[in-house]
């Protein structure tokens, strides 16, 4: 019960990072909080994948689909029709988020077993 | 593809405004509101003139930024900066740019810059419009945009009063650049002059000039050249380059009519017009109202220019069509062995050089040098471009240069009161040449072709000229007071559409390229009217008759053996109506057996570099009249027999004539291409009837660029009208196509052309502002 209740304590804590970081730094602060959140909390690496892969798509392509649907799809609906973009607009920018947070927990993970980076992990162990 | 700075951000709540209310605005004095109809058309009020129309430019950049930019950047040959890194177009793209660099664009843009320069009020204006485009650039931040600046990754710069200027130079070369001095030259001395002038007539019996002989100036009142006794051109063993660019389709045009009091059944005057210009998206018009006090104007703009260049104020209405005439000559030069210097009436002149850097995207600058002589740019420079066929050096000689204020002349028609008013505005415009159509509350009309013309001598200018004389320069101008002008006309219409101005009556030397059917079929229309209405202007604006097919049908017809008259294609067009409907079939068997004819009748392998074709009229009358032709040898009938029954065949068995793509509509397959060609951002337009040489003249690619209907009944101008294209730039905008359902479906909308009382209580406007 304290596990999952620490878990969500921190989920929130990052999640609310993260919003901070959409609101203020460019397109990169998701890759930064990615790795920022796989650096801190080192996990089995599918975990992070899987963590990577869905932060990033749901930020990215729910923000996308979220002002698609406010703008009735007329954007989408050029870029489909007229072939702009190799896909849907919408799904490639859950690819583009995909992708990107996905670096970002890679590159924090490995950072994170490179520098043997204990003490958070052994402060966040103590505390759970 | 970042939510939140990217492309996403230029997908708009419908509805959305492009500005709110802005604060702290530099360089405005006052405060200015402007409201948004629901069409999205901006009625800009303002307390001074330089409000208005640093409104009018922040207001422009706010839907049309992108297209401003892009416009006068290719206008001045530096597209390479924005795409010159694209490996599948860098070659191109930095070829149009020498070539805009070679005929002079910035020249010419800089040239009009200095002529404002020297006018103070011109200059305000234009200095007012500007710091409003730049208030609205500095506003942006990367996330605002416009799509195409992240797609193809740059930024806008600031705008300057040359961008303004070179947009006028885009303008002119689109409808100026239909000259073909080179061509005509090259195929004067392979075919010899009678038989050119046999194949490339100017005037025809059938023609109905503009202005009939009783409005020209009497020879004996006007001021003739010293002329020489004959037009020298280069000796028949030179060969003429090729144009820089490929040749603007000939039969782009418009076209413009006024009615007179007695001819309509409100007792007032009623005035049409319908531009037909390029299919853009964005469009090239944007539509709103100006309003100051002293000044209330609404119409359409060109984005990137101060001013109304079509519609209406208070007082009186405007329309305009091409002129068509040619003011670019082309003059070879004798260039010493150092290329300093030129030979000119018996002295070497110095050449001039002016340096134009190209940037290139993720390359070195592309440095050019070129010559300027005092007939303008050395367009065709030996020493520079020694691949191009030509062996000499040609030097460009074309109006567009010259210092001229077209801004100020719609400034001054803007606000004009009166035929007189109108008049004195257009005294300031030079180029390129219209004809201007007017009518009044008073209930007067009139019509004026008004441009800069050199008083030519017969023949002058119609070929390359020797450039080592002056009796050959351009001198003189025809006087303001003998331009044709058509003023309350007992035919109680005036009507232009773009064909030939005068007829060889006219005191002054004229050629160009024109026009043959609309103006006719227009003219037949107007002079059935009676009680005329609305309604009426509406029905000839959609006119789908081909007369040229009506004409050109049977003739084509009568050719077929008896056999061939039997099949079901030959009865399609037997029975057809020449309406060219979107649902018929009939006009796309013609028109592609039509084409498929001409292919073949003009089709000689020693001429295949030279080759222009000949128009549909001067190829009427050769079947018609049985002229000589350069590439029958034998018997004309039989050998014109054979060509058209063998077209015919190879017509009928080219398409399936049962399947949808073979109607009309789709046939000639009618689209808005966006300016990069990308393919969402434009619209096929499938559904839209008419064609060439037909008053609704869509064609694939040009058409209606905006129709406007002004009916000047009751105690103030009410108008309506519509484009092909919508008010908003971004596709992401549900404003970006927002009339085109309506030009296809043959609906207008009303202008609101109201004071500002209006739209403080009306609830179907928003409002923005500007505050100082």
């Amino acid at each position: 019960m304290r596990n999952y209740k620490n878990t969500l304590k921190i989920l929130g804590i990052y999640l609310i990072g993260i919003g901070l970081t959409l609101a203020f730094l460019p397109w990169w602060g998701l890759g930064v909080m990615a790795a920022l959140g796989a650096f801190l909390f080192i996990k089995p690496l599918w975990q992070e994948i899987i963590l990577g892969v869905l932060l990033g798509a749901i930020i990215w392509g729910g923000n996308a689909y979220y002002i698609s649907i406010q703008n009735n799809h007329i954007l989408t609906q050029r870029f489909i029709e007229g072939k702009i973009l190799p896909m849907n607009p919408i799904l490639l920018t859950m690819i583009f988020g995909a992708m990107h947070s996905l670096l970002g927990c890679l590159f924090g993970h490995y950072l994170g077993k490179l520098c043997n980076h204990r003490f958070l992990a052994i402060f966040f162990a103590h505390k759970s | 593809m970042y939510p939140r700075t990217g492309i996403w951000q230029q997908a708009k709540k419908p509805g959305s405004l492009p500005i709110d209310t802005l604060e702290k605005l530099n360089g405005l004095h006052n405060e200015v509101s402007i409201y948004w109809d629901n069409h999205y058309i901006p009625h800009i009020f303002a307390q001074n003139e330089h409000d208005m129309f640093f409104a009018q430019g922040y207001v422009e950049a706010s839907l049309r930024l992108w297209q401003m930019e892009f416009t006068i950047m290719a206008a001045a040959g530096r597209l390479s900066e924005i795409l010159g890194d694209d490996p599948n177009l860098q070659d191109k793209i930095l070829e149009f740019d020498i070539n805009q660099r070679r005929m002079g664009m910035i020249y010419g843009a800089e040239n009009k810059l200095r002529a404002i320069e020297a006018n103070p009020e011109a200059l305000a204006l234009l200095d007012a419009y500007t710091k409003g485009v730049n208030a609205y650039i500095e506003s942006l931040s990367y996330a605002e945009y416009p799509i195409e600046y992240k797609l193809l990754d740059y930024s806008p710069a600031s705008w300057a009063n040359l961008n303004s200027c070179l947009l006028l130079m885009a303008m002119s070369k689109d409808l100026t650049d239909r000259e073909y001095d080179l061509e005509y030259t090259n195929l004067k001395n392979a075919l010899g002059e009678e038989m050119f002038f046999k194949l490339y007539g100017e005037y025809y019996d059938s023609m109905e000039p503009i202005f009939s002989k009783s409005t020209y100036p009497l020879n004996d009142s006007i001021k003739m050249m010293d002329q020489p006794d004959e037009m020298r051109s280069p000796s028949s063993d030179v060969l003429m380059p090729q144009r820089l660019s490929q040749a603007p389709d000939k039969n782009i045009g418009s076209n413009n009519w006024v009615i007179h009091k007695d001819k309509t059944k409100s007792g007032q005057p009623l005035l049409a017009n319908d531009p037909h210009l390029s299919f853009n998206a964005p469009c090239i018009w944007v539509e709103m109202q100006i309003n100051c006090p002293g000044y209330n104007a609404y119409g359409v703009s060109f984005p990137g220019a101060p001013g109304i260049v079509i519609g209406c104020n208070d007082s009186i209405g405007w329309g305009v069509t091409n002129a068509g005439r040619d003011v670019k000559d082309w003059y070879q030069l004798k260039i010493s062995k150092d290329r300093r210097q030129y030979y000119h009436d018996n002295q070497w002149k110095n050449l001039s050089y002016r340096k134009e850097v190209i940037q290139v995207r993720g390359a070195e600058d592309y440095i050019l040098e070129v010559p300027y002589s005092h007939h303008g740019p050395v367009v065709y420079d030996n020493a520079t471009f020694p691949s191009e066929r030509y062996a000499g050096d040609l030097a460009l000689r074309w109006r567009a240069h010259d210092p001229t204020e077209e801004f100020f002349a719609f400034y001054q028609i803007n606000k004009a009161d009166n035929w007189e008013d109108f008049l004195d505005g257009l005294a300031y415009y030079s180029c390129p040449a219209q004809n201007f159509i007017f009518a009044s509350l008073e209930g007067d009309i009139g019509l004026r072709q008004q441009g800069d013309f050199a008083i030519l001598d017969e023949g002058q200018g119609h070929f390359v000229m020797d450039g080592t004389s002056s009796r050959y320069d351009w001198k003189e101008s025809i006087a303001f007071e003998d331009m044709p002008t058509i003023y309350n006309p007992p035919t109680q219409y005036a009507s232009s559409a773009n064909q030939h101005a005068v007829s060889p009556e006219y005191p002054f030397y004229t050629h160009g390229e024109f026009e043959h059917y609309r103006n006719r079929r227009l003219n037949r229309l107007l002079e059935n009217l009676h009680e005329a209405t609305v309604e009426d202007m509406v029905d000839i604006q959609y006119d789908n008759y081909d007369l040229f097919a009506s004409e050109m049908l049977p003739l084509m017809l009568s050719y077929l053996d008896s056999d061939e008259r039997l099949s079901s294609v030959a009865q399609s067009l037997q029975s057809w109506d020449f309406m060219a409907d979107p649902a018929q079939v009939a006009p796309s068997q013609f028109h592609l057996w039509y084409t498929l004819y001409t292919d073949t009748l003009y089709r000689d392998k020693n001429f295949e570099n030279i080759w222009v074709q000949p128009n549909e009229y001067q190829t009427y009358f050769q079947l018609k009249d049985s002229l000589p032709h350069p590439f029958i040898r034998g018997d004309f009938e039989d050998a014109q027999k054979n060509i058209i029954n063998k077209t015919f065949r190879i017509m009928s068995n080219l398409q399936d004539w049962n399947a949808d793509s073979s109607k009309w509509g789709q046939f000639k397959a009618s689209k808005i291409t966006h300016l990069l060609r990308i393919n969402g951002f434009g619209d096929d337009l499938p559904s839209a009837g008419g064609g060439q040489h037909i008053l609704n003249a869509s064609k694939s690619s040009t058409g209606p660029s905006w129709r406007m209907i002004l009916d000047f009944s009751g105690d103030k101008i009410k108008g309506q009208g519509h484009y092909p294209g919508g008010q908003s730039g971004n596709p992401g905008s549900d404003y970006y196509m927002n009339f085109v359902e309506d030009w296809l479906n043959q609906e207008y909308h009303e202008f609101i052309i109201e004071e500002e009382e209006y739209f403080l209580q009306s609830s179907e406007v928003k409002k923005s502002r500007l505050v100082p």
